[in-house]
């Protein structure tokens, strides 16, 4: 008997270093596999891209609108002379942040990756949203210290597009920081870890867009208003 | 040639085994420090390396053959070890983890806690698995008790 038990024990030795030999070579492919997974790279043809066209194209026009200001002495718009250069150099300055250094040097990439996606969102954020958005228009359109009647009426509309914007790449961030949870291989986790890259440039770059919307429709109503249109 | 092999893992496994610890606790203290936790709560985590580490030590000092020449035994330990190792090593510098890169720490903490349970459950499989060959019938009396009926067969024959 005391023999039998000793051969068992064995046998549950062997099982039960099998299941942890079996546990251990998953979780090292499980951790090659996630290796290789995060470093996946997106490739990104931007000379020909749709979203990345229309981004140039509305800052061409947000451009054009900003140097639509005449010389003072042809000056017939609604704004004092003064304001309205001081906003020409407030659009300026939002269309310098809006081709920012990151944003130039992820269009001189051949492929992306996901450090790339997440500086490209880190910009947005920080550059685009804080620097332009919040700090140049924002008090623009929430405090209106021109006193201006056409950004009066629109104001609720203008701040809810503003809000908005604000609240754009937040989901894109939390599943960018959750790249290292890898807990166990399901398809959801799975699938976003995928397709962070490529599923994380369009998405910071229609948040570019949307911003770049936002500042062409401002532009507009500068162009129409330095031009005595409105 | 088996021989060879088995005393090359018997030896990684001591080495592995020390490296994976150090690597451990320097990630989890500076987990706990970072949540501000006493490292003493941290304990549960390295009652398996000291267990494991008390087990092999009696296995090398009362010469216990039945686990220390057990090759498949010392190949898993090692397999473990390494894991453990890979994750530490990920978790210390994968820059590719983004919240590595917003930690002041640069280390992944959310990563390697997901790592921690799977890895104790291994450590105390590893530890099962060496108390039933410690106990279990050593293999040596096995080859000798079943080599000699053989012979007696033969020979009434």
């Amino acid at each position: 008997m005391k023999e039998l038990l000793k051969q068992y024990l064995q046998v549950v030795g062997y099982s039960l270093v099998g299941v942890a030999f079996g546990f251990a070579f998953f979780y090292l492919f499980l951790n090659i596999y996630h290796y290789r997974e995060i470093r996946r790279e997106a490739y990104i043809d931007f000379e020909q891209d749709a979203s990345v066209l229309e981004f140039d194209s509305i800052l061409e026009r947000v451009q054009a609108n900003v140097e639509s200001l005449p010389t003072s002495d042809v000056y017939q718009g609604s704004l004092e002379y003064n304001d309205a250069a001081l906003w020409q150099d407030n659009f300026r300055t939002c269309i310098k942040i809006f081709k920012n250094s990151t944003f130039q040097e992820i269009r001189t990439k051949q492929s992306l990756d996901i450090l790339d996606i997440y500086k490209f969102r880190e910009s947005f954020e920080q550059e685009v949203l804080n620097e332009c958005i919040v700090k140049q228009l924002y008090n623009l359109v929430a405090q209106n210290p021109l006193n201006n009647s056409y950004l009066q009426q629109n104001k609720e509309l203008l701040q809810a597009y503003m809000d908005d914007l604000l609240q754009d790449t937040s989901y894109l961030k939390k599943d960018l920081t959750a790249n290292g949870n890898y807990y166990f291989t399901t398809d959801a986790s799975n699938l976003i870890i995928k397709n962070d890259v490529k599923d994380g440039f369009y998405e910071v770059m229609s948040a570019y867009n949307r911003a770049a919307r936002f500042l062409e429709l401002m532009s507009n109503w500068y162009r129409d208003t330095v031009g005595g249109t409105l | 040639m088996i021989k060879i092999i088995n005393a090359m893992f018997s030896f990684l496994k001591y080495i592995l085994l020390i490296v994976s610890f150090v690597m451990t606790f320097y990630v989890i203290s500076a987990m706990y420090q970072r949540l501000g936790k006493s490292f003493m709560d941290a304990m549960d985590i390295f009652i398996p390396y000291i267990v494991l580490f008390i087990l092999f030590g009696i296995n090398y000092i009362f010469k216990q053959k039945q686990v220390t020449q057990c090759i498949f035994y010392n190949i898993t330990c090692c397999l473990v070890f390494i894991v453990l190792i890979f994750t530490a090593y990920r978790a210390i510098s994968d820059s590719y983890m983004i919240l590595q890169l917003q930690s002041s720490y640069k280390m992944s903490f959310d990563y390697f806690s997901d790592m921690i349970a799977p890895l104790k459950a291994m450590f105390y499989l590893l530890i099962a698995g060496n108390i039933c060959f410690m106990l279990s019938k050593r293999k040596e009396k096995e080859k000798i008790s079943t080599q000699k009926v053989p012979e007696e067969i033969t020979h009434s024959e």
